[in-house]
């Protein structure tokens, strides 16, 4: 009696164990999906969040190129003709409002024209005739120039067409 | 059942398990190395091809920022060809840059289908045209798919 119950469990385990040499096959090719399908999900989100970022700046940079190469085509170019190029190029509204300055060394007007704190450029107009002086692209470049504090920059012409009348003059006398 | 016969039997089972128990250990060997390494395999091959995606993008941001400061440069200072040479010279220390000449024009280029025109008279920019590189979409050039799905038999 107790050879036939030994004999029983003997059976039993041969059974248990010719599944287990079955099933290990399949455990280990779930076992690789998944960690294959684990590492590249991480790696490819990271990629998508690195590349996408970098057309982003890519794009974006690519207008504020355009518009100092444009401006520096044109023939007498200003604060008036630089501000309705901004709007030309930037058709998107991807340029956040421009900050207008003086810059108490030189005594020019500065646009800074940017898409985000990193890239942007600076124009320097000349305050009586409005002409361009110079354009700053440091910062496309990856050195990033100080903006000149001056806390009167609300009441400069910031050269845009839809600009207050007065603000407009006051930049140009 | 007689008790000899059944002696035969259990003596064939504990043969029979003893095997499949070395069976068992000796597959799981093999089985964990194949699938580490289909693993390893099919990561890599994807990794790469991102890496690939990556380094293009890098170049090309490389390359179109000493072409836009070129450009800048050359349209807003000294306009001769001369100080073109010799900005660019300045600019492109690494030889990056492809860049070709003929009949007063000078080409560079920015990427496959991409490139910039600098055309000289009498020694002097006549006309810079840098569309290409403005009009350059960068999404549909720097992309990665998806991973593939994992292909994997085990022997």
């Amino acid at each position: 009696m107790k050879l036939k119950h030994v004999l029983i469990f003997s059976v039993v385990l041969n059974v248990l164990l010719l599944s287990l040499v079955v099933m290990q096959k399949g455990g280990y090719v779930s076992q690789a999906k998944n960690a294959y399908t684990k590492k590249t999900a991480d790696y490819y989100n990271q990629a998508m969040g690195i590349i996408d970022g970098q057309n982003d700046v890519i794009a974006k940079n690519a207008l504020l190129w355009r518009l100092v190469c444009d401006a520096e085509q044109q023939a007498a170019p200003n604060s008036k003709s630089f501000a309705t190029l901004e709007k030309q190029i930037d058709a998107n509204g991807f340029f956040g409002s421009p900050e207008v300055k003086t810059d108490p060394s030189t005594g020019y007007l500065t646009r800074k024209v940017g898409w985000n704190e990193d890239y942007f450029v600076i124009a320097s107009f000349d305050k009586a005739s409005s002409a361009l002086k110079g354009i700053n692209v440091g910062a496309l470049l990856g050195h990033a120039p100080a903006m000149p504090a001056d806390d009167a920059a609300t009441d400069e012409d910031t050269g845009d067409a839809d600009d207050s009348a007065d603000a407009g003059d006051s930049a140009q006398q | 059942m007689d008790a000899k016969k059944m002696k035969i039997i259990l003596g064939v089972s504990i043969a029979v398990n003893v095997v499949l128990i070395v069976l068992m250990f000796t597959l799981k060997s093999g089985y964990k190395e194949q699938a580490q390494k289909a693993v390893s395999v099919s990561t890599k091959a994807y990794t790469d091809q991102v890496a690939k995606v990556v380094n293009a993008q890098n170049t090309f941001i490389s390359t179109s920022n000493m072409i836009w400061q070129l450009t800048f440069e050359t349209l807003s200072g000294d306009r001769s060809e001369s100080a073109f040479d010799a900005r660019l010279a300045a600019i492109d220390t690494g030889h990056q840059l492809q860049v070709s000449k003929a009949s007063g024009k000078t080409t560079i280029a920015c990427g496959a289908g991409c490139s910039v025109s600098y055309q000289f008279a009498g020694g002097n920019l006549v006309k810079a045209d840098y569309a290409a590189l403005y009009s350059f979409a960068p999404e549909s050039e720097f992309s990665v798919m998806a991973p593939p799905a994992f292909n994997f038999q085990m022997k």
